[in-house]
C-alpha cells in the first residue's frame, strides 16, 4: 500500500501561485527527488495527485493537504526531508501519513478553519457586538450568480460552524472561522466577511483583509479532528 | 512602504501575480553588499516569454557563477501591472532582491526581436531612469544590450550605453571584471565606457556619430574618440563543450510558453538560406559533443523535474550524430517519464521513425517549411528543398496516418511573381490529392493549413539591399492567395498583419534617427508591439508624423550595393564581398551548397576556426 496524505503550508509570495500551478509544483518536486507517482490510466496518463478544497489565489495556508500514490513504498521521514529540500521558500511539508481509507480524503473533507486578519476594522467591542447580532439571525441570505448566469438566493448561516473574534493588537482584528468546505457545501471566508460588512454597514476593502486557511477537517461523524 | 509591501498591496489587483514575485527554484539571491557588480538581466517582454528563453538561463548561470557578480532578473510588466505601478509610484524592480532597477550597477537588455524595442524604453521609464543616455547621470545604472538584434544597434543607439555583439558567455564576465576594477578606482561612466570599448565585441555608440549627405542618406560613421575601434567584431564561443551551460535551470512557478528542459545541441547553421539572418550572424557551426549534451540533459531533467525536454538548434537534423543522439535522449527521457520534443527536424525517414516512437498513436500537427511556392524562387532564396522532398515526406506522413499538415511560406520575397503564389496553392492542392489517392478517392479528415508570413529584409543578409513589399502589394498578394486557396477543398490560409511587418522592417534596417520615432511612440502609449492585442498602428503613424521620419524611407528602400549601411561597422564574420556574390547568384536563381560540402568563403574564418567546413565532402 503506497497511498499517502501530505500536509503542507503555502505562505509569503507562494500565496500567488494558483491551484493548478501548485499541482505542477508538486509533480515536478516528486520528479526531482526521483519518487515515481502512479499515473492515471487512459489516453493521456498523468501522475495522480489530488488536492482537497482548492485555495483561492492570494490566501495563505498553514494546513493544506495533498493525497498521492507512489509506485513504491516510501520511508516517510526521508520523503518529507527530501521534499522540503526541493521546495521554493513559502512551501513546507509539515507531515506525511499513509492513507488506506477506501474513499479519497478529498471526498471526505467537511470543514476548514480560517484566520482572517482585518486592518482598521474600527472599535473592537462594537465589532464583536455586531458579529453576535449577525450570527443570531435565523438565516443569512445572500444572492449568488450561478455558472449559468441565474441568480439564486442562498442561506449561508448553516455553513458557518463557529466564529471567534480577537484583537491581538491595536487596529488588528482577527476572525477565527470554521466554515463548511467539501463536496456538498463550501463557504468562502471572503463571502462571510462581505456579508457581515453588508449587515453591519461597514465598507469592505479587500486590501485590508488577509486570509489564511489554518486547518481542514473530515466529516464530523468520522472525526472532528484535523486530517493530520 | 518598501518594495515588498507595496508590491504585496498590488498583486491581488493584477492578472497572474506570480509574474512579479520571483522565488522560483534555483534562483540565486545574493547579498547585494557581498558583490561588486549588481547586474539586472532585463527581458523586454512578459515573464512567460522571457522564462522560455534559453539565453536567459545561460547568462543568469554564467554571471551568478562569478563570485563578485549578482545577476537578477526583470521582465516587462503587463499593462495592468504597469498601470498599478504607475498609480502608486512603484519603480520597476528586480525579482530576486526586489531592488529598484535604478539602484543596480548594470541593466542588460536582451534584443530578441525589433517589436520589443518600445518595451525597453518603457521599462527604463517605469524604472524612473531617463530613456536617453545623454540625460542619465553618474548615479544612474549603465544600460547595456546584446542578442541577435544587436547586429544593427543603431535604432537603439541613443538609449543604450553599450552593446555586446555575439556570444555572451565569455564577454559578460570579462565586462563585469572591468566594472569591478573601475568601481574600485571610482572613475566616471565615460572612463568605464572607454575601457570596455576596447573589449572585443563591445560597441559604445556615443563614441561615434553618423554622417549624412545632403539627401539625408547615411554615408559613414565619424569617430568622436580616436581610440574607438573602426569595426566591432562579434564574440564567438569556439568550444561548446567547455563553455558554461546551465544545469540548474530556474523552474517557473507558473506555466510559461515553453515549459520544458532545453539543451542546445549546436550553434550556427551551414545551410545558407539567403533570407535568414540567424544563418548568417551565428556562423560558424559549432557542435556540442553527444556526451556533453547527454550530461546536460540528464542533470537538467533531474534538477528541474520537467516532464518534457527539447533540443535546440537552427536545424536539428544537421547535427552530425543526430540519430544516435535522439535514440539516447529518448531512452533518457523514458527513464524519467518525460517526453522528448524535437523541433526543426527535417522530414526524412529517420524523423518519421522517431515521431512514430515518441508520439505513438497521437498524431498532432506536422509542419513543413518550403518557404516559397516554386523551385525557381526556392533557388533564389537558397532554400534547398525540392518538390520531391516535399511530396515524398507528405506521402510518408499520410501513409503513417497524419491528417493535419501545416505549411510555412513567405511572401514578398525578392523576384517573387504571381506564379510563385500559384505554386503555394499548387503545393497545398497536390498534398491533399496525395491524401485523396491514399484514402481511395476520399479526402476524409485530411487538411492542410497554409501559413504565410511577410518577408522582412534583414541586415547582414544579402537581402539587406532589398525593398520590402508595400502594404498594397502585400494586401493584393493576400487577396490573390485567399481566392486561390479557397478553391482548394481542405486547405485554409492564415497570414500575418502587414503593419507589424512594416515596423519590423523599419527597425531592422533603421539608422540612429529612427530612435526618435520609437521614443515618441512610447510616449504616445505604444508597448508590446509584438502582441496583436496591444499593437496600436495609429499611434505609430502619429509618432512618425510627429518626428517627421518616413517609415517608407526605411521599409521600402532598395539600396545600391555600394551604399554605406548603418550596420557596416558591425563585423559578424560574413563579409560584404560574400553577400554581394550571393546577391548576384540570387538574381540568377543559382544556389550555393551547404558549406559542410566545402567552404563557400563567407569570411567567418577571419574571426574564428571553422571546424565543420567540408566535413561532408
Amino acid at each position: 500500500m503506497s497511498r499517502y496524505v501530505l500536509k503542507y503550508t503555502k505562505e509569503g509570495y507562494m500565496r500567488y501561485i494558483s491551484h493548478l500551478d501548485t499541482a505542477q509544483l508538486f509533480r515536478r518536486a516528486f520528479s526531482r527527488i526521483n519518487v515515481r507517482l502512479k499515473h492515471s490510466e487512459g489516453f493521456n496518463p498523468h501522475p495522480k495527485l489530488s488536492f482537497m478544497q482548492p485555495l483561492s489565489l492570494g490566501y495563505s495556508s498553514t494546513g493544506e493537504y495533498l493525497e498521492f500514490e507512489t509506485l513504491h513504498p516510501q520511508n516517510l521521514e526521508v520523503l518529507k526531508e527530501k521534499l522540503n529540500g526541493t521546495m521554493p521558500k513559502g512551501v513546507s511539508i509539515l507531515a506525511i501519513r499513509p492513507e488506506d481509507g477506501k474513499k479519497a480524503i478529498s471526498a471526505r473533507v467537511f470543514s476548514a478553519s480560517y484566520a482572517v486578519q482585518l486592518k482598521h476594522a474600527g472599535d473592537f467591542d462594537a465589532f464583536k457586538m455586531d458579529m453576535d447580532k449577525f450570527l443570531a439571525q435565523p438565516e443569512i441570505l445572500r444572492e449568488r450568480k450561478q455558472k449559468t448566469g441565474k441568480i439564486v438566493t442562498q442561506d449561508i448561516r448553516p455553513m458557518v460552524l463557529s466564529v471567534n473574534v480577537v484583537q491581538p493588537e491595536e487596529d488588528i482584528t482577527i476572525l477565527n472561522l470554521r466554515l463548511t468546505a467539501g463536496s456538498n457545501s463550501t463557504l468562502n471566508p471572503e463571502v462571510f466577511v462581505k456579508c457581515f460588512c453588508d449587515f453591519s454597514g461597514r465598507m469592505y476593502d479587500p486590501e485590508l483583509a488577509r486570509y489564511c486557511r489554518t486547518e481542514m477537517y473530515l466529516k464530523p461523524e468520522e472525526d472532528e479532528i484535523p486530517i493530520i | 512602504m518598501n518594495v515588498n509591501e507595496t508590491l504585496d498591496s498590488l498583486l491581488m489587483r493584477v492578472e497572474k501575480p506570480a509574474r512579479y514575485i520571483g522565488g522560483e527554484l534555483h534562483t540565486v539571491v545574493k547579498d547585494p553588499e557581498s558583490v561588486a557588480t549588481r547586474f539586472a538581466f532585463a527581458f523586454p517582454d512578459m515573464y512567460e516569454i522571457g522564462m522560455s528563453y534559453l539565453g536567459l538561463q545561460i547568462i543568469y548561470h554564467v554571471l551568478n557563477q562569478q563570485e563578485d557578480v549578482a545577476c537578477e532578473r526583470v521582465f516587462a510588466p503587463a499593462t495592468d501591472m504597469e498601470a498599478e505601478m504607475r498609480r502608486v509610484g512603484l519603480p520597476l524592480f528586480t525579482l530576486e532582491n526586489k531592488t529598484p532597477l535604478k539602484e543596480m550597477d548594470i541593466v542588460g537588455f536582451t534584443l530578441q526581436y525589433e517589436m520589443s524595442y518600445t518595451n525597453i524604453l518603457n521599462m527604463l521609464d517605469l524604472a524612473q531612469i531617463p530613456m536617453l543616455a545623454k540625460d542619465r547621470g553618474e548615479d544612474d545604472p549603465l544600460i547595456g544590450a546584446g542578442g541577435p538584434c544587436a547586429c544593427n544597434p543603431e535604432p537603439l543607439a541613443d538609449f543604450i550605453d553599450f552593446f555586446m555583439l555575439g556570444d555572451g558567455e565569455e564577454s559578460l564576465p570579462e565586462l563585469c571584471r572591468i566594472h569591478k576594477e573601475w568601481k574600485a578606482q571610482g572613475g566616471t561612466k565615460e572612463e568605464f565606457l572607454k575601457k570596455i570599448a576596447k573589449l572585443e565585441g563591445v560597441y559604445v555608440p556615443s563614441f561615434y556619430e553618423p554622417q549624412y549627405d545632403e539627401s539625408g542618406a547615411i554615408i559613414g560613421m565619424k569617430k568622436l574618440w580616436d581610440e574607438a575601434p573602426d569595426t566591432i567584431k562579434k564574440r564567438v564561443v569556439s568550444d561548446m563543450d567547455t563553455v558554461e551551460a546551465p544545469v540548474h535551470d530556474i523552474v517557473p512557478l507558473i506555466s510559461v510558453v515553453h515549459d520544458r528542459a532545453v539543451v542546445e545541441i549546436f550553434r550556427g547553421c551551414t545551410r545558407g538560406c539567403r533570407f535568414c539572418q540567424a544563418g548568417m550572424i551565428y556562423r560558424p557551426i559549432r557542435e556540442r559533443s553527444p556526451e556533453r549534451i547527454k550530461e546536460i540533459a540528464k542533470s537538467q531533467l533531474a534538477d528541474t523535474g520537467y516532464d518534457e525536454m527539447s533540443i535546440l538548434s537552427l536545424s536539428s537534423s544537421d547535427y552530425s550524430q543526430i540519430e544516435p543522439l535522439v535514440t539516447d535522449l529518448m531512452c533518457l527521457c523514458r527513464e524519467r517519464d518525460a517526453a522528448l520534443s524535437l523541433p526543426s527536424l527535417r522530414l526524412d525517414s529517420f524523423s518519421f521513425k522517431v515521431m512514430e516512437e515518441i508520439q505513438g498513436v497521437r498524431k498532432t500537427g506536422l509542419t513543413v517549411a518550403p518557404e516559397a511556392g516554386t523551385q525557381r524562387l526556392r533557388d533564389v532564396i537558397n532554400k534547398n528543398i525540392t518538390d520531391e522532398n516535399i511530396y515524398g515526406a507528405m506521402k510518408q506522413a499520410i501513409e503513417l496516418g497524419w491528417t493535419s499538415v501545416k505549411l510555412y511560406f513567405m511572401i514578398g520575397l525578392p523576384t517573387e511573381t504571381f506564379e510563385d503564389l500559384d505554386g503555394i496553392a499548387d503545393i497545398a492542392a497536390n498534398i491533399i490529392e496525395l491524401a485523396r489517392v491514399h484514402n481511395g478517392g476520399k479526402r476524409g479528415r485530411f487538411n492542410v493549413t497554409v501559413s504565410v508570413s511577410n518577408f522582412v529584409p534583414k541586415p547582414h543578409t544579402l537581402f539587406q539591399w532589398c525593398a520590402q513589399n508595400t502594404r498594397e502589394e502585400f494586401e493584393e498578394k493576400h487577396r490573390y492567395l485567399r481566392e486561390k486557396i479557397k478553391k482548394v477543398k481542405g486547405a485554409t490560409l492564415t497570414y500575418h498583419a502587414t503593419d507589424t511587418s512594416h515596423l519590423e522592417a523599419v527597425f531592422a534596417r533603421g539608422d540612429r534617427r529612427t530612435g526618435a520615432v520609437m521614443k515618441r511612440a512610447v510616449e504616445l502609449g505604444c508597448r508590446f508591439d509584438g502582441w496583436r492585442e496591444y499593437f496600436q498602428y495609429d499611434l505609430w503613424m502619429k509618432a512618425f508624423e510627429d518626428t517627421g521620419i518616413k517609415a517608407e524611407d526605411y521599409a521600402f528602400h532598395a539600396g545600391q550595393i555600394g551604399d554605406y549601411l548603418p550596420w557596416d561597422m558591425m563585423d559578424y564574420g560574413v563579409t560584404k564581398k560574400f553577400l554581394i556574390s550571393e546577391w548576384n547568384k540570387a538574381q540568377e536563381a543559382s544556389t550555393t551548397w551547404d558549406c559542410r560540402h566545402g567552404c563557400t568563403g563567407c569570411g567567418v574564418k577571419r574571426l574564428t576556426e571553422c571546424k565543420w567546413e567540408g566535413c561532408l565532402k
